[in-house]
């Protein structure tokens, strides 16, 4: 039985390696350098983010966070609401933005998922 | 009874040695004092065996906090000589060879363990922490502003009394008292944030050197996670350099790249949920462990599975890995 689930999880793991991981960096970038005009000034402003997060977050490589905060917004606005409370940027999202931004979030949940499946595999590796 | 403090990482039958990280404060006596349980004549000899092992000491009084030191139990054990031991002794070359700022914030943050398997993850980990770490100094700043108009005569006492025990509750809630103690060095938030008593013009001088010092740790957690990440890639390359096998050398770096990228995956995951809110420090530490921890893990299994299913597959020679790592 734990043979065959070491097997699945492998074969997900190399599907993350060769695949997933791969187009979660390519879909990170392209989100990074294609943010619709406006979108990052208008999100990434007090009161949204304090001024010590917005001076952190305004260079490479923290500035990916920034990144994954406006792709967050732009796949699942409700999630954000602790942050942006009622403001609503969806009508200021195109839509080829959303769809990639809703891609990455999916891929990065299964990438993230299987990675956590691998590291439990990893664990019990050393009780088998 | 000798104490112990720290994994050990290589065991024979006659005895097993770990990596200490020296604290602040530390001396070679004390070291031995806290580990040995040996003080005053017994433990000159164990002093002298430390320096043996650790040669890069010149001298008994020159120790620095954050510098790696391999300790051998029992202290008289013969010499353990295997293929790990090598790597143990990569592991501190590498560390000791890092700005000495960076070792010792990595030593405060406790939770960087030292093998080389936990350094490539726990590089995402520490820049995670110090990120994390700068985001919450805001609301400790807020306090000094309260304070000042406390003195100006705007508020009164009690509402500046009020808003400060509030504040520092909510840190506290935030943070948990196992990251509480360790960022305010054993005190409670509330003993360790105090102005100065009796007010005078330098009242908020040691409240301020706290916020001043957590945002040191903050900013060099930051950068040397990167650094840990690369020291990690590169006791990878070490071994693969110094390994005879193919498969050998496949496996490790399936580990490293595997371990990396898992790091990297449930990093940005990890990121995808911490920006929708502010964030706690207590959180974000439990968080990076954990990142660091499964990207270890991940990488041990992905080493598993190549050994077993894809030996056939060669990676360090197509990719010329083993012409850089010489």
């Amino acid at each position: 039985m734990i043979e065959l689930a070491f097997d699945i999880v492998g074969k997900l793991l190399v599907l993350y390696l060769l695949f997933l991981f791969p187009v979660i960096l390519l879909l990170l970038f392209y989100s990074h350098f294609n943010i619709p005009h406006g979108l990052r000034e208008e999100m990434l402003r007090e009161p949204f983010f304090s001024a010590e997060e917005l001076a952190r977050i305004s260079a490479f490589p923290m500035s990916l966070l920034a990144t994954l905060a406006v792709v967050r917004t732009a796949a699942a606005p409700s999630t954000m609401r602790r942050r942006f409370g009622s403001h609503d940027f969806s009508g200021k999202v195109p839509t080829h933005f959303k769809c990639t931004s809703f891609i990455f979030v999916l891929f990065v949940l299964i990438g993230g998922g299987i990675c956590l499946l691998a590291a439990l595999c990893g664990v019990l590796l050393e009780f088998v | 009874m000798e104490k112990f403090k720290s994994t050990p990482l290589f065991c024979t039958a006659d005895g097993y040695e770990i990596l200490y990280a020296v604290k602040r404060g530390d001396t070679l006596t004390g070291i031995v004092r806290e580990q040995y349980n040996l003080f005053g004549s017994a433990a000159a000899p164990v002093v002298q065996r430390i320096l043996e092992n650790n040669q890069e000491i010149k001298s008994a009084d020159l120790i620095y906090s954050g510098q790696l030191l391999v300790l051998r139990f029992p202290w008289d054990a013969p010499e353990i000589r295997t293929a790990e031991q090598d790597e143990l002794r990569q592991t501190k070359k590498h560390w000791n060879g890092l700005d000495k700022p960076l070792q010792e914030t990595m030593a405060d943050l406790a939770y960087i363990d030292t093998i080389s398997g936990i350094l490539h993850a726990g590089g995402g980990g520490a820049t995670g922490a110090g990120l994390l770490i700068q985001s919450n100094l805001k609301p400790m700043k807020d306090i000094v502003g309260k304070y000042e108009d406390y003195r100006a005569g705007k508020i009164t006492r009690s509402v500046y009394g009020h808003y400060r025990s509030d504040q520092i509750k909510q840190l506290q809630k935030r943070i948990g008292r196992p990251a509480e103690s360790l960022l305010f060095k054993g005190k409670k938030a509330n003993e360790a944030l105090r102005m100065k008593p009796g007010g005078g013009p330098n009242a908020t001088r040691p409240y301020l050197g706290q916020v001043n010092r957590l945002q040191k740790i903050a900013g060099k957690a930051s950068k040397g996670g990167f650094v840990l990440a690369a020291a990690g890639l590169g006791l990878s390359c070490y071994e693969i350099a110094h390994t005879d096998s193919v498969v050998e050398k496949d496996k490790i770096a399936v580990e490293a790249i595997a371990g990396t990228a898992a790091g990297l995956g449930v990093g940005i995951l990890v990121g995808l949920f911490l920006v929708s809110n502010p964030i706690g420090w207590g959180t974000a530490i439990i968080i990076a462990a954990g990142t660091a921890a499964v990207g270890y893990a991940a990488g041990n299994f992905a080493g598993h599975v190549y050994h077993e299913n894809h030996s056939d597959v060669r990676i360090v020679e197509p990719l010329m890995i083993d012409r850089v790592c010489r």
